[in-house]
């Protein structure tokens, strides 16, 4: 969504921007209520429920790998790591909420990937 | 319609914390559709995103379906809307005042630590889904496994999916 935000107005401004995120959401959205109505219809299956924990199990999974994948550019800098890993403490450890883990993390984040910048 | 201002405003508010992407942000989005506002409960946050993410399109599909749940095909589209339009209009200035920035070291410098910050909040966002959605041993192998397999090979996610929906009819998961 925010990369057609990107391309859509680097073509044709915010008009652009506008029919990007148009052109791109409504498909998907047709095709997701239309699951959803089948959805409706069938979650009392016992079937229809395993599927969709099978789903869900491969779907968080998906989002966890592509933090991994981004983290190949910090192999670049690995004291890059500290940042990600205080990230990930201040939320799941001490449950900050989102605004606090970045209060307390940017310091650090922002002192390091100058020293990133400036390295590479 | 109070229950329509109520989504609009509060979807909007969580669009403008999460510009990053509606994936590091998805333990938010839990705690304010099962726990504060109780919108739905915790078995259909988690069949929603199953749908979601089996379907094609952008990530937020989630909020999507809370909204098709709570006032039909209105309110899909509302939430859609309002998860939306905040983030992008955020992300048009963002851009612009990044792209227009002269120095090369104080793009870069932004770069690299929203970078590292939004690896963090993924990986933890991830963290905390799995221990509300995932109920048994099987689906931690599960999703163990994927992460493996999207890092060392090529396969397509939808495989990966049809794998794990495959694996979940049968009874395993």
């Amino acid at each position: 969504m925010n990369l057609a935000v990107c391309i859509g107005s680097r073509f044709g401004g915010a008009r652009g921007a506008l029919a990007a995120t148009l052109g791109l959401s409504l498909g998907p959205i047709a095709i997701v209520l239309c699951l959803a109505l089948l959805y409706e219809h069938f979650s009392y299956l016992d079937s229809v429920k395993g599927l969709l924990r099978g789903i869900s199990a491969v779907g968080v999974g998906l989002i966890a790998s592509t933090g991994f994948k981004m983290m190949r550019d910090e192999l670049r800098y690995p004291a890059m790591f500290l940042v990600v890993a205080l990230t990930i403490i201040a939320a799941t450890v001490f449950h900050l909420g989102l605004g606090y883990v970045v209060l307390l993390v940017a310091p650090v984040a922002i002192f390091l990937a100058r020293k990133k910048a400036q390295a590479l | 319609m109070s229950i329509l201002l109520s989504l609009f405003l509060k979807l909007s508010a969580f669009s403008l914390v999460a510009f990053g992407g509606v994936n590091a942000l998805l333990p938010v989005l839990f705690n304010l559709a099962v726990n504060q506002e109780h919108w739905i409960d915790v078995q259909t946050f988690s069949d929603y995103f199953a749908i979601a993410q089996a379907a094609p399109g952008p990530n937020f599909m989630t909020i999507t379906l809370i909204g098709w749940h709570i006032y039909g095909v209105l309110g899909a589209l509302l939430a859609t809307f309002a998860i939306a339009w905040p983030s992008s209009i955020l992300i048009y200035f963002l851009q612009r005042f990044i792209m227009g920035m002269k120095n090369p070291l104080i793009k870069k410098t932004i770069q690299y630590s929203a970078a590292a910050l939004a690896i963090g909040l993924v990986l933890s966002s991830a963290w905390e889904i799995a221990l509300h959605i995932n109920h048994s041993l099987a689906a931690y192998i599960l999703t163990i496994a994927t992460i493996t397999i999207t890092l060392l090979t090529r396969w397509h996610p939808l495989y990966l999916i049809a794998i794990g929906g495959a694996f979940g009819v049968l009874g395993f998961i």
